[in-house]
């Protein structure tokens, strides 16, 4: 010990201990930082089949009354039902749960809350894709919910955005595309989605702001879905989307409805929600609702899918970010 | 006196460098790190009038709009590289 001392007391050996002690330092800040932020590898979309579809838009304008569409609505394909899973019910660290009550359309021919589900086109890095949403009851009547991956991405905001309800075969009951879709004045999404690293999704959430179109503004016409977050993850959710990846095309909306959820607790960067379903592209964005009663409420939306749970459909977790977010977006414009 | 001088000088010069190295330590959790819950919202403004976007989205342009790429992850690779895929409470 006392020799310990006596070498530490000379110059080469405080040098000694000093670069003991940066390096010891240094490992553990290297060691911390590769524990606590240990997925980041980029996203694989090698999953993803494109599928471009060869039939006519314009020829189909005049078929779509708003009688056919109805009852297109009613063909929904049911891609999964399955409540085949061990329900993960146990909320850690949920907040304050929180609900709102969803608006009918003005026409109430057309069934909520399937009338508020949609297509997105949108451009980004030069190249035109399509994903889903759903209209969602806010002060300025104009807000759509999707995922953050459909209007920001690459490092850049989506551009041309432009918000499709009850799409199908290239018209709305409001007219053909683009006449009847309404055109995104604002977007917005989290900073922890603007500033995500590879494989972090949990804050994968997406709000734009329409401006009104001829038929006014969004949801007076299409209805807003009602919304819920800081659930409890154990009631059957009903998935609704668009998808435009093999095997399908795209134009017409798919379900997957009454499918049991399973809670993530981390996963994908944090907090996430998966249930059997086997949408593809196109359908990023499009809503998960929870219903209660009568009363639909949107609390999810198709996001990303992952190898740890093959033929699922995963979510973030609708919590305060959402939250955030939609408050954000609603009172734009208001 | 020249015991007690270096009694003195062998904490002062151990507070400096674990002073140091609490600065390198925080200067480089700042310059790394990222909290995992990041607040806060960004608005970004498109800039283009409806009538603009709706000249853009011909028929043609429609159609041909690509399905946007899904987000896949590895979860396997995930799980055997780091432990960080912590399966659902059952």
């Amino acid at each position: 010990m006392p020799q310990l001392s006596s070498f530490l007391q000379r110059p080469l050996g405080k040098l000694v201990a000093f670069g003991l002690l940066v390096v010891i330092s240094l490992s553990y800040v290297v060691v911390a930082n590769h524990l606590i932020y240990s997925s980041f590898q980029q996203s694989s979309t090698s999953s993803i089949v494109d599928h471009q579809e060869n039939e006519s838009i314009v020829s189909v304008d005049a078929y779509w009354t708003v009688a056919r569409m109805n009852s297109a609505t009613d063909e929904d394909v049911q891609l999964s039902s399955a409540a085949d899973f061990n329900q993960g019910s146990s909320d850690l660290n949920a907040g304050q749960a929180a609900q709102k009550d969803g608006q009918a359309p003005s026409d109430g021919t057309i069934g909520y809350p399937l009338s508020t589900i949609g297509k997105i086109f949108f451009s980004l890095s030069g190249r035109d894709y399509v994903c889903s949403g759903t209209a969602i009851v806010s002060n300025n009547h104009n807000t759509v919910d999707t995922a953050g991956h459909c209007i920001y991405g690459s490092g850049g905001w989506g551009t041309n955005v432009m918000f499709c309800p009850l799409y199908a075969n290239g018209s709305t009951p409001y007219g053909a595309v683009p006449d009847g879709c309404w055109v995104a004045k604002e977007l917005a999404a989290p900073n922890g989605w603007i500033n995500a690293r590879p494989n972090d999704l949990h804050q994968d959430f997406g709000m734009i702001v329409v401006y009104p179109n001829d038929a006014g503004n969004l949801t007076d016409v299409v209805g807003g879905a009602g919304w819920a977050y800081n659930q409890q993850v154990k009631q059957p959710f009903y998935a609704y989307g668009y998808p435009a990846g093999y095997p399908f095309n795209g134009q017409t909306r798919k379900s997957c409805e009454n499918a049991s959820p399973k809670n993530w607790t981390y996963h994908a960067g944090g907090r996430v929600v998966s249930i059997p379903c086997n949408m593809t592209g196109g359908s990023s964005g499009g809503g998960w609702f929870i219903k209660s009663g009568n009363s639909w409420y949107l609390d999810g939306h198709n996001d990303f899918t992952s190898t740890a749970q093959p033929g699922h459909m995963f979510s973030p977790y609708y919590d305060n970010t959402w939250y955030t977010l939609y408050n954000n977006a609603q009172n734009q414009g208001a | 006196m020249v015991q007690q001088q270096r009694l003195i000088q062998f904490p002062l010069a151990g507070a400096l460098i674990l002073g140091f190295l609490a600065a390198l330590y925080l200067f480089v959790w700042k310059w790394f790190a990222k909290p995992e819950h990041e607040p806060g919202v960004s608005n970004h403004s498109t800039g283009k009038s409806a009538e603009e976007v709706r000249k853009y989205w011909t028929a043609e342009k429609a159609r041909k709009a690509q399905p946007a790429p899904m987000p896949h992850i590895d979860g396997k690779t995930d799980k055997g590289k780091s432990g960080a895929s912590r399966p659902p409470k059952a």
